[in-house]
């Protein structure tokens, strides 16, 4: 579901500190470490180096994974019990062993984005919540993720705390309500070649989307639940790929249902293990631009590829 | 694209919360979002869409290589499709608020299309068409003996004990006199047939065969709609509606352009479909999902009227379209089967499914009805059916003498039947399932997935009882031998020939992690499963309802079954004619009545591995087998005359004789409409994937097969020997043991938030958005299936296989279309003797295919919600040939086949479609 321009402004009116005053943009920077010694935030502060398309910038504020944390379980589940019990499971469990400095949202994906639990340090709530999830019969991960994006960005504009989105879905192309599987209409058409590529339509809309992503910030991470082999899912899953490393996120794809827990609990250590970088972007950047950061000690893997809003 | 806050950090979770709350609550993402946010773009529901258009042309196409083989060009084509797709809510201002509940989707697609087609056929040269056979010759190019049939006497000097030969021949015949037909002696109703046969136009050869070049245009027209309304209802139901329709015409190509035209005739088609289903959400750990479909598939074939059995002279037949004259020895045809028919099939299909956690079990359990409805009209020759062959005019018992056009001219069939159709047929038929299946979580990192589903399968009835078959154990009144007509509903017998069979179909499946890696996996499974009764199109099994007058020759050589300006004699019972002999000297319907249904097996293992680089590396082992499976046609044949009766030599060539010899003597033969349970296959193969998950935007999917099959049936000719199906066992005619498939989608590294070319100005209109998209395929050749030229066994064997010559080797070096094999290798087997060759080569194959298709798109972004995209797609973009398959035909010895062992020519060429989609 895309935001029309009224929900824009309601978003821009929320954010009056970026339309109060003329400031320096700032952009937040997804990192791991990469090998090397542990640090905390304020070594790491002192060895970074920032530069954007080459040009030096400043990290204006780094948290490492003992700061706050805000995570968006987002629950896009129309399937397979197979499937969905062991990832409500696994996010019961991981929701329990979280730190206190890591608050989760629980939202719905189904019939547009859908808050279910506001985050809180309690955590009965959300585990309720994700314990009577419905299964739906429609996908709603192609339809919701700007929402949630745009949604986690505007906290991000208020707050300084880390923010992930994780998205838990067991989606296939063909239970979208929006057709992107381009059926055949006329069955005596016997020599119809337009959909011996068939996959143009999803390719298109994740590749839109993605690109739309690229002008956030908070990282989207994906676990889908179930593999799919054929051409059409293949094109759709390598789209959620696609668009999760936009953000600085992954995709995880469960081939079995034995994948669930363990890709469940290694996606929750991912986004616990994140560093918040935020650097400040050159007036002089061009509008899509390289991040580059090089912590000497540490090592880090990180988010390169931003762009700004059209 | 809010800017990053810029406070300190502290307190800052509460504050976050907060601000969610607030922000979600504006953005309407919450039940106590203000109706205002909830309602916010209601004056723009968000509506998305495409509007699509494809171009094909035969400007952007290579010339096919069959066509420039022959010094032809491109013929024209001309495809436009066009459609739309429009989605989104429903919402009618102040009538009714369904943003967030009923969604709606309507597609249109239509197709307008003229495609050239090319056809290289052989039709009589004019001196053979007037009766002069002067100039005509055998397919090694020898003059072809005619002989008068009126001259037909038995030869005194015949040595009975002593095979047919020309030195000693059973019945002696005179050839025409200067291999000249007098025109006295041809028949009115040919000759008027003739006129509306074209003229030769090609010389292609060899001799004077494949004289005949034809281009000529499909069309096709269609026109279709898809409807879905999806409305979820208290939260926990999800409703959904879908409708389509369809109407499409395809007229076919046409060899010439008049009634008697023995192309495919023009087809209209109209399909309905229309489903509900309600997803219901019981409690977490269970779901039912209950649905309703309705599928109507409508099909008709018209053709132009004219030039009628009547307005040809032909008495007897009240056909309005130009009657089906068969001539055989690979000339073209005049007329066709099936004129006028229609078939309307209607499913009904309710099913509800259940799926239930528990613990560690997730269980599945369904229940299905399937009904479905046949009504069909089809009378296969309505103006009649007259096969010429060569054996009036040869010389009798001695192959290649005599010709179909001779036997023509003289207006002498081998064989005619009219059909007698007074009404269409009302099938009906059900099938049920029950299914259970369990997928067990034994621990972590091995899961078993068992179930079973019991299959009921009810056989084919019709409404009103207008159904019949020959019962095999019923006494037959005319001879006292088991086989006669029997009715549904009429003398005991039920409105099925077939018992409802049931059917248990168990399977499992195990996914393990070997040591609990989650990057391995590996799979065992096994599967069972039965075929249903068919429910096919026609109206097979309703004889003594619906009428097909037969005339045969007892000896097709000596003696027709009526002469065409006789027209053909009256029905000797009209129609319904309901006694036990009704089909009696017809090629009866068999209803497959043993209980057989096909099954099939198989059992897979398989590994996969993710490893660096986004790759996953499979490989798999796989077995599938089968048995009783439906077969038809020249694969089997209940009324087989047992290959020892080929000493019978010559008496063979009486019908009397042989039909004294079949099983089922008062049986021409028996119509099992491809089912009949019978056929064995069996499959290995072995496989390796490599699949590479996008990355740096490549994505790809590799796949190597390489199999072997086999089955007892497969193949142009059919059996053989249907007393010995070991001896039948060989490799499946459409085996391809090895195939590579490759795929692949690539998103070029040029443009916006990618390495290269990320232009900020007006150049980044021309370089972001790129892709292609590719699909390659490899195969061997499938295995050649040697066949004799000339059948000479009674019509005892139908598929006739070669003899293998000792000590020769079938292969040759340098390997090419001049000689892919050695046809010296086999030898044309003798008069009323089996080949002894297999019935597929088990090592010559035919040439190996391969096929390159690309797509390369290139997206402009219009603004945040509107894409342009513009679309090349290249099939065979490299314009390959494949060659053909090389002729497998050997002939004999004084008339050898000259084309055996060779390929003529190639096929294929390239074909690019130029397509536009706005993205909305």
């Amino acid at each position: 579901m895309s935001l029309g321009r009224r929900h824009l402004l309601m978003l821009l009116a929320a954010a009056p500190h970026a339309l109060s005053q003329r400031r320096a943009e700032l952009r937040r920077v997804t990192a791991w470490p990469n090998g090397g010694e542990p640090v905390t935030a304020g070594e790491l502060r002192e060895q970074l180096e920032a530069s954007v398309e080459g040009t030096p910038a400043k990290a204006v504020r780094i948290r490492g994974p003992e700061s706050e944390l805000l995570l968006f379980v987002i629950l896009d589940l129309v399937g397979d019990l197979a499937f969905v019990d062991p990832a409500r499971q696994s996010l019961i469990r991981e929701l329990q062993n979280l730190p206190g400095h890591v608050w989760a949202a629980i939202l719905r994906a189904q019939d547009g984005l859908r808050v279910a639990v506001d985050p809180a340090a309690d955590r009965a709530p959300a585990i309720a919540a994700i314990e009577n999830t419905q299964i739906a019969g429609r996908a709603g991960l192609l339809e919701t993720i700007e929402p949630a994006v745009r949604l986690a960005d505007s906290v991000l504009a208020k707050t300084p705390v880390r923010l992930a989105i994780l998205y838990v879905t067991d989606s296939n192309i063909y239970n979208y309500r929006e057709d992107y599987t381009n059926p055949v209409i006329n069955p005596s058409d016997s020599r119809d070649l337009s959909r011996r590529f068939p996959e143009g339509l999803i390719r298109e809309k994740t590749t839109k989307l993605a690109d739309t992503l690229a002008a956030f910030d908070a990282p989207v991470f994906i676990v889908h639940l179930a593999f799919l082999r054929d051409r059409l899912n293949e094109a759709y899953q390598n789209g959620l790929q696609l668009m999760a490393e936009s953000t600085g996120g992954t995709l995880s794809m469960c081939r079995t249902p034995n994948d669930v827990p363990t890709l469940i609990s290694a996606v929750f250590q991912r986004m616990l293990a994140h560093w918040a970088i935020d650097i400040e972007v050159p007036d002089s950047a061009p509008r899509n631009f390289n991040v580059q950061l090089n912590a000497p000690q540490m090592g880090l893997q990180h988010r390169t590829r931003f762009s700004r809003a059209r | 694209m809010a800017a990053l806050a810029q406070t300190p950090a502290g307190g800052s979770l509460e504050q976050a919360a907060e601000e969610f709350r607030n922000l979600s609550r504006n953005m309407g993402l919450r039940a106590d979002s203000p109706r205002r946010a909830r309602t916010a773009g209601r004056a723009r529901p968000a509506y998305h869409g495409r509007l699509t258009y494809n171009l094909r042309n035969d400007f952007l196409d290579a010339t096919p290589h069959d066509v420039r083989q022959r010094g032809g060009d491109k013929n024209i084509l001309r495809r436009n499709q066009f459609g739309f797709n429009v989605s989104g809510p429903v919402w009618i201002p102040k009538l009714y608020d369904g943003s967030r509940t009923t969604f709606i989707s309507v597609s249109y697609e239509g197709v307008r299309e003229k495609i050239g087609r090319s056809y290289l056929r052989t039709i009589p040269i004019p001196e053979q068409r007037a009766g002069d056979y002067r100039r005509v010759v055998d397919p090694a190019g020898n003059p072809l003996r005619i002989f008068d049939p009126q001259t037909t006497a038995p030869n005194p000097a015949f040595v009975a004990t002593s095979p047919v030969t020309e030195q000693n021949l059973q019945f002696l015949r005179s050839p025409f006199p200067n291999a000249v037909i007098p025109a006295s002696r041809q028949d009115p109703v040919a000759m008027r047939s003739f006129t509306l046969y074209p003229d030769p136009n090609s010389d292609a050869g060899p001799f004077f065969r494949n004289n005949y070049f034809v281009f000529s245009p499909e069309m096709n027209t269609a026109d279709g709609m898809i409807f879905k309304l999806d409305h979820t209802f208290l939260d926990k139901h999800r409703f959904t509606f879908n409708y389509s329709f369809t109407d499409g015409l395809s007229q076919q190509a046409r060899f010439f352009d008049n009634p008697a035209n023995p192309g495919a005739p023009d087809r209209n088609y109209a399909n309905r479909r229309a489903s509900v289903q309600n997803v219901f959400t019981i409690s977490p750990q269970s779901i039912n999902t209950a649905s309703f479909d309705v599928i109507t598939d409508i099909s008709d074939n018209t053709i132009e009227l004219g030039q009628s059995p009547a307005q040809l002279g032909l008495s007897g037949v009240d056909g309005e379209a130009f009657p089906y004259f068969s001539l055989t020895g690979g000339y073209l045809n005049m007329g066709r089967p099936s004129p006028v028919s229609r078939h309307a099939r209607n499913t009904f299909i309710v099913s509800d499914a259940h799926s239930l956690r528990r613990g560690k079990h997730n269980v599945r359990a369904s229940a299905s009805l399937v009904r479905y409805q046949v009504n069909t009209g089809l009378a296969t020759y309505p103006s009649g059916y007259f096969r010429f062959g060569p054996g009036l005019t040869s010389l009798p018992g001695i192959v290649n003498t005599g010709d179909s056009i001779a036997s023509f001219l003289l207006g002498l069939p081998e064989y005619a039947e009219v059909s007698l159709v007074p009404s269409p047929s009302y099938f009906r038929k059900w099938r049920g399932n029950l299914a259970a299946q369990d997928t067990w979580e034994i621990r972590p990192g091995l899961n078993i997935s068992s179930g079973v589903n019991v299959e009921i399968s009810a056989p084919r009835t019709e409404r009103y009882n207008r159904y019949a078959t020959v019962d095999l154990s019923t006494p037959n009144p005319f001879n006292g031998r088991p086989g006669a007509l029997v009715f549904a509903g009429r003398d005991g017998q039920g409105e099925a020939f077939q018992r409802t069979q049931i059917r248990a179909q168990p399977n499992w499946s195990v996914a393990w992690n070997p040591r609990g890696n989650r990057k391995s996996v590996a799979r065992l499974s096994y599967g069972m499963s039965f075929a249903s009764f068919g429910m096919p199109n026609g109206q097979w099994a309703t004889q003594g309802f619906n009428g097909y007058s037969t005339y045969f020759s007892p000896n097709v050589q000596l003696e027709a079954p009526m002469v065409l300006r006789e027209g053909v004699p009256p029905p000797p019972n009209p129609v319904p004619d309901l006694r036990p002999d009704a089909a009696n000297l017809t090629v009866a319907d068999l209803v497959d009545r043993s209980g057989r249904l096909p099954r099939y097996q198989s059992a897979n293992a398989s590994y996969e591995r993710e490893v660096k680089g986004s790759f996953v590396l499979s490989g798999g082992l796989g077995a599938a087998w089968g048995n009783g499976l439906f077969l038809g046609g020249t694969s089997v044949n209940p009324n087989a005359i047992h290959p020892d009766n080929l000493s019978y030599r010559d008496l063979l060539n009486d019908e009397l004789f042989r039909r004294a010899i079949r099983p089922y003597p008062q049986y021409l033969g028996f119509n099992l409409n491809s089912a009949w349970a019978d056929g064995q296959y069996r499959r290995e193969a072995a496989w390796l994937r490599v699949e590479k998950r996008m990355s740096q935007g490549l994505s790809l999917n590799a796949y190597y097969e390489l199999s072997r099959q086999y089955d007892d049936y497969s193949g142009p000719g059919g059996r053989q020997d249907f007393f010995n199906r070991r001896n039948e066992w060989g490799f499946s005619s459409y085996n391809n043991p090895q195939r590579l498939s490759l795929t692949y989608m690539y998103e070029l590294p040029i443009g916006t938030n990618k390495p290269f070319l990320a232009y900020e100005d007006w150049r980044r209109v021309l370089v972001n958005g790129w892709s292609l998209s590719g699909i390659t395929s490899v195969s061997s050749g499938e295995p050649l299936a040697l066949r004799a030229q000339f059948n000479n066994t009674g019509t005892v064997v139908s598929g006739l296989r070669v003899n293998v010559v000792p000590g020769i080797d079938p292969h040759v070096p340098n390997q090419g279309p001049e000689l892919w094999f050695n046809p010296a290798a086999f030898a044309h087997p003798d008069d009323f003797t089996m080949g002894n060759g297999s019935r597929t080569h088990p090592t010559l194959r035919a040439p190996v295919t391969q096929n390159h298709d690309l797509s390369v798109s290139k997206r402009f972004a219009i603004d945040q919600e509107r894409t342009l995209e513009f679309n090349a797609s290249g099939f065979n973009f490299v314009n390959l040939g494949n060659w053909n398959e090389p002729d497998t035909v050997i002939g004999t010895e004084r008339a050898p086949n000259v084309n055996a062992g060779k390929i003529i020519g190639s096929r294929g060429g390239r074909v690019i479609q130029l397509g536009l989609r706005l993205s909305f």
